[in-house]
Formats: structure tokens, C-alpha cells, sequence
């Protein structure tokens, strides 16, 4: 009896650590964030309840708030838009005869992972610049415009800025993506290709008909991880534009950032973070939801 | 048909190239700048043309050096603490059962579902009360509770993978828990954690805000390199060399486990 106690208490011994890390660092934030929001609070001595009037503010009185969730739509449709490609060049990529050429690209789409995110921001930044910048000298140099600096501000236009953050990483390659695609595709059954090849079906049929929907669950993960990561990612818009010029780049993670780090208005910003946390929330459990229904029914089928 | 499918193999090609090609020109507009000096950079970005100004690289890499440093070392820390504590919480969550097990794993996974805007500003507020602001570990800390869900997560259903007949040979043996989890478990999931050790590198190297927030006198890379643009936003040679200096050691780490990364994600080990 003690003996099997004392195995029993080594375990806990060993799973200690872990926890021990999650609770302070990540629960009691957690709860911190949520209990804070029904505060006035500027994170050290100043500290008021006042109920929901953090929400109602953000909600109803903030000038900034509605001008930020638009813009986070159209980074959001943006967002979904530019998976396209990486679809697209996995059925190509997928449908190379030769292996070897596959293995290649494959490793050339991989590369660009290697460079850090941020330097490929910055370059792009760079890129966006009107005075020595790429896209204006190449707009220069193919005659479009007269000079780099008499082109577009990008970055710094007002009705440009927005258009310039959410298209910016041309070809827009998800290398994520694009290997979980692959993989995919790659599972699907020799049978079932031959069949569709005794069929006489085109290629084009044999896409829509017997990849894609081999492919849905990927592409329904790549969506809504496309979705949360709109919603909640602000960094690169931070780097480029810092939400400007004026509010026309400014999204809600970043007002909220804003909020916290340049007024302490603490309790306003996690108030916001709390909006944020249950948008994302409800998102996550509908794709639990959707993806368990799915699942169940392939096992029916099956 | 033959040619027919040929000509179709080539477009396939070509598609494939452009858009590589795509891709791969921001790095070759930032090697081409890295070895110019101001005024080849003002006539010509394009391609690089001599004369090679090679003290770029010396520029950059005084510049750069303090943060690859800091990096590694947070890297480092994150990776072996976080993997140590997630392997073995994994462990013992997919070989034994004990009251509580149920309860505990769904606590743990549910953080999976908590996204970082909720915590930043309370992780910053705690950040401060232990007095961690503008020091490592205020970055190492916080780091490895975060890593390690995933990689408990992660970690498990590969453990419950391996054969229980290998653990229950070992146990006839007389190994305890710690030596079957350090004799047969960790051998057996080699490549894995080599994949968990790659994510773990990208993420430190690649993350922004956190270290703006709570790390100014401990810079690692991502926030260094957009602290130096802000700071020299015209010494683009230099700075351009920055960059491709701050990119290598991924790319050494990659040269020698981009396999594993690749074979990891195609697995479908790794979701997301």
C-alpha cells in the first residue's frame, strides 16, 4: 500500500514542473487578464472597479474601436484570399511527374523559412519605400512613373497603407501549408488515382473531383488558423505601419497594445484582450465542432 | 498524348520557377544591397556589381552580434528546460494512470485554445513583480511555460505510439520510471524532438513582441534587427548585411535537420 502511494506520489513528483510553470505563467495571467478588465488599473498602484465600463467604452465610445475591427476584416478576407496560391501550387507541385524535380522545389519553397520573419518584413518595408525603395525604382525603371519619388507613398498614403500591409509578401507562400497540402495529397490512395485515369476523367475533373475533397480537412485548418491568426496577430502591422498614418492601419491587438504600453490604461487594454480571447473562442469551438461532425461522418461512412 | 503531357510538364515547370523565383528575390535584392557601398546602392539595387564592399558584413556583424548571442542562449535555455519538463510530463501521461489524470492533461490543453493578446499585458505586469523585466530570463521564464503545451501535447500521442511491450520488458528488468522513460521512450523519439527543438528555435528567433515588451536591455533578433532599421535607416549596405548575418544560423540549423522538419510536418505529427 505505501508502496504503490509512493510510486503514485513520484508521478505527481514528475509532472510537478510543467505544471508548476503553466500556473503561474500562464493560468494566473489568464485570470489576471479577465479579472482586470472590470477595473480602472494602470498595472501598479492605481487599481478601481468599475464594472462593465470598460466594455461599454470600447464598444460604444471608443472613435478608434470601429475604425480597428474594419480594418481587421479586410485583413481577415485578405488573409483567407491569399491561401490561394499555396493551394494552387501544391496541386502543381503535386502533380510534377518526376520525383526528383519534386523533392527540388519542394526544397526551394522551404528556404525561404529559414530567413527569419522579421527580416523578410523589413525587406518588404524597404521595398515600400518611396524614395530608394524596390517597387518604385522597378515602377520607375519600366517607365510607369518618371521618378522613384514621385510614385506612390505606400506605406504613408492613407487610402494605400492598408491595401499595401495585407498584400505585401508576394507570392504569398504559406511553406506550412504548402508541406501539409502535399502530404495530403501524397496519402491519396494509388487506387483511387487509377480508377479516376481508367475513367477517362480530366485533369481538371480529377482535381475537383478526387484531390480537393481528399485535401478539404487540411484546407478547412489552413482557413480557420488563416481566421484566428487575422484576428489576433498585430507584429507585422506594428513593424510596418504601426497602425498609421493616422488610424488607417490600426487593428484591435494593436490599439490594445497601444492602450497598455503607451497610456497604462492596463484594465482598458485587457478588456480589449478579453473581446479578443472570446471572438477567438467562439471560433475555436465552432471548428471543434465542425471538424468532430465531419470526422463522425467519414466514420459512418466508412 | 505524349507531347501533349510533355508540354503539360513544362508549363507545370515554368509555373513552378516564376513563382520560386518569386519568392526568392526579396534575398537576392538583400544580398545584392549588402555589398554596396551608398552610391552603387542609390544607382542599382538589382543585382550586385563590384567594386564588393565586404566591410558591410564587418559593420553588420558588430551590429548583429549582441542579438545572435542573446538569442542562442535564450534558445538554448527555452529548448532544454522546456523539453525536459514537457518529456517527462508526457511520459507519464501516456504510460500510467493515477487519479486526476483525466482532469490535469484537459488543463493542460485547454491553454491551447488561450491566445498570447490575452495574456501579454498581465505576463508583463508579473514580469515586473518578480523583478524579470530587461533580463533573460524574463524571456526564458515565460517562454518555456508557453513551449511546453505543445510539446506535452505533441509528445504524448508519440510516446503512445511506442510498443507497451518494449516498456513492460524493461520494467521485468527491474528499470524504474525514470530509466525506462530515459532508456527506451527518449531513444525511440529522437526525430520528434528534433522537430519540437526546430519549432522551438524558429519561435524564439522569429518573435517580436514580447521581447519589445519586457526585453529592451536583452534584445534577441527579431526586435533587435527592427530596433537598428529604426536606428540606421540609411546605412543600407550594412544594414542589408545585418540581415543576411542574422539569417545564417537558422539556416545552419536547417542544413542539418531540415529533414527531419520536413518528414516531421508531412507525418502529419505536427498539425499546426
Amino acid at each position: 500500500m505505501t508502496a504503490k502511494w509512493l510510486r503514485t506520489g513520484y508521478l505527481y513528483l514528475l509532472i510537478l514542473p510543467t505544471f508548476a510553470f503553466i500556473l503561474l505563467f500562464a493560468y494566473y495571467p489568464s485570470a489576471s487578464a479577465i479579472y482586470h478588465a472590470f477595473f480602472q488599473w494602470n498595472g501598479t498602484n492605481i487599481k478601481e472597479f468599475v464594472g462593465l465600463d470598460n466594455f461599454q467604452r470600447i464598444l460604444f465610445d471608443d472613435s478608434d474601436f470601429p475604425r480597428a475591427v474594419l480594418n481587421m476584416t479586410f485583413f481577415l478576407l485578405g488573409n483567407i484570399l491569399l491561401q490561394v496560391p499555396t493551394l494552387l501550387l501544391a496541386l502543381v507541385l503535386y502533380h510534377l511527374r518526376r520525383p526528383r524535380l519534386q523533392y527540388f522545389y519542394r526544397t526551394l519553397f522551404v528556404l525561404p523559412m529559414v530567413v527569419p520573419g522579421m527580416v523578410g518584413m523589413l525587406l518588404w518595408k524597404f521595398f515600400y519605400n518611396p524614395h530608394v525603395g524596390l517597387l518604385n525604382r522597378f515602377l520607375a525603371r519600366i517607365g510607369v512613373i518618371e521618378a522613384p519619388w514621385l510614385g506612390p507613398t505606400w506605406l504613408a498614403d492613407t487610402s494605400l497603407a492598408l491595401p499595401s500591409v495585407i498584400f505585401m509578401g508576394f507570392p504569398w507562400l504559406n511553406t506550412i501549408a504548402l508541406l501539409i497540402y502535399l502530404a495530403a495529397l501524397q496519402r491519396i490512395s494509388a487506387d483511387l488515382i487509377d480508377a479516376a485515369h481508367i475513367d477517362g476523367a480530366p485533369t481538371l475533373a480529377r482535381i475537383w473531383y478526387v484531390e480537393l475533397p481528399m485535401v478539404l480537412g487540411q484546407i478547412k485548418l489552413i482557413f480557420i488558423l488563416s481566421v484566428i491568426g487575422a484576428i489576433q496577430d498585430y507584429g507585422r502591422i506594428l513593424i510596418m505601419t504601426d497602425g498609421g498614418p493616422g488610424i488607417s492601419t490600426l487593428v484591435p491587438g494593436l490599439l490594445m497594445y497601444h492602450r497598455a504600453f503607451r497610456y497604462s490604461h492596463m484594465g482598458y487594454a485587457s478588456a480589449i484582450g478579453v473581446l479578443m480571447f472570446l471572438v477567438i473562442l467562439g471560433l475555436t469551438v465552432l471548428n471543434i465542432r465542425y471538424f468532430k461532425t465531419h470526422d463522425e461522418e467519414s466514420r459512418q461512412a466508412a | 498524348m505524349a507531347l501533349r503531357s510533355t508540354r503539360a510538364e513544362v508549363a507545370k515547370v515554368v509555373v513552378l520557377t516564376v513563382t520560386a523565383a518569386a519568392v526568392l528575390v526579396p534575398f537576392w535584392v538583400m544580398l545584392s544591397i549588402s555589398f554596396k557601398d551608398q552610391r552603387q546602392f542609390l544607382r542599382n539595387i538589382f543585382y550586385p556589381a563590384p567594386p564588393f564592399h565586404w566591410e558591410n558584413y564587418a559593420a553588420g556583424w558588430e551590429a548583429v552580434a549582441p542579438y545572435v548571442g542573446n538569442t542562442i542562449l535564450v534558445a538554448f535555455l527555452v529548448t532544454a528546460i522546456s523539453l525536459t519538463c514537457s518529456s517527462l510530463t508526457a511520459y507519464v501521461f501516456s504510460r500510467y494512470d493515477f487519479p486526476g489524470r483525466r482532469a490535469l492533461f484537459a488543463a493542460l490543453i485547454v491553454l491551447l485554445m488561450i491566445p498570447g493578446v490575452l495574456n501579454l499585458i498581465p505576463q508583463y505586469v508579473l514580469a515586473l513583480k518578480l523583478g524579470v523585466v530587461n533580463t533573460i530570463w524574463g524571456l526564458v521564464l515565460f517562454y518555456v511555460a508557453g513551449r511546453q503545451v505543445l510539446e506535452v501535447y505533441i509528445l504524448r500521442s508519440f510516446f503512445q505510439g511506442i510498443p507497451r511491450e518494449l516498456f513492460e520488458a524493461a520494467q521485468m528488468d527491474g528499470a524504474g520510471h525514470v530509466r525506462q522513460y530515459w532508456s527506451i521512450a527518449l531513444p525511440l523519439s529522437k526525430s520528434i524532438i528534433g522537430v519540437l527543438v526546430i519549432m522551438t528555435v524558429i519561435f524564439v528567433w522569429n518573435d517580436f513582441i514580447w521581447p519589445l515588451v519586457v526585453a529592451d536591455d536583452f534584445k534577441t533578433v527579431s526586435y533587435g534587427l527592427s530596433f537598428l532599421t529604426k536606428q540606421h535607416s540609411t546605412a543600407w549596405g550594412a544594414l542589408m548585411a545585418g540581415y543576411t548575418l542574422a539569417s545564417l544560423p537558422l539556416l545552419v540549423l536547417f542544413a542539418f535537420a531540415m529533414r527531419y522538419f520536413v518528414e516531421g510536418v508531412s507525418s502529419g505529427a505536427i498539425k499546426a
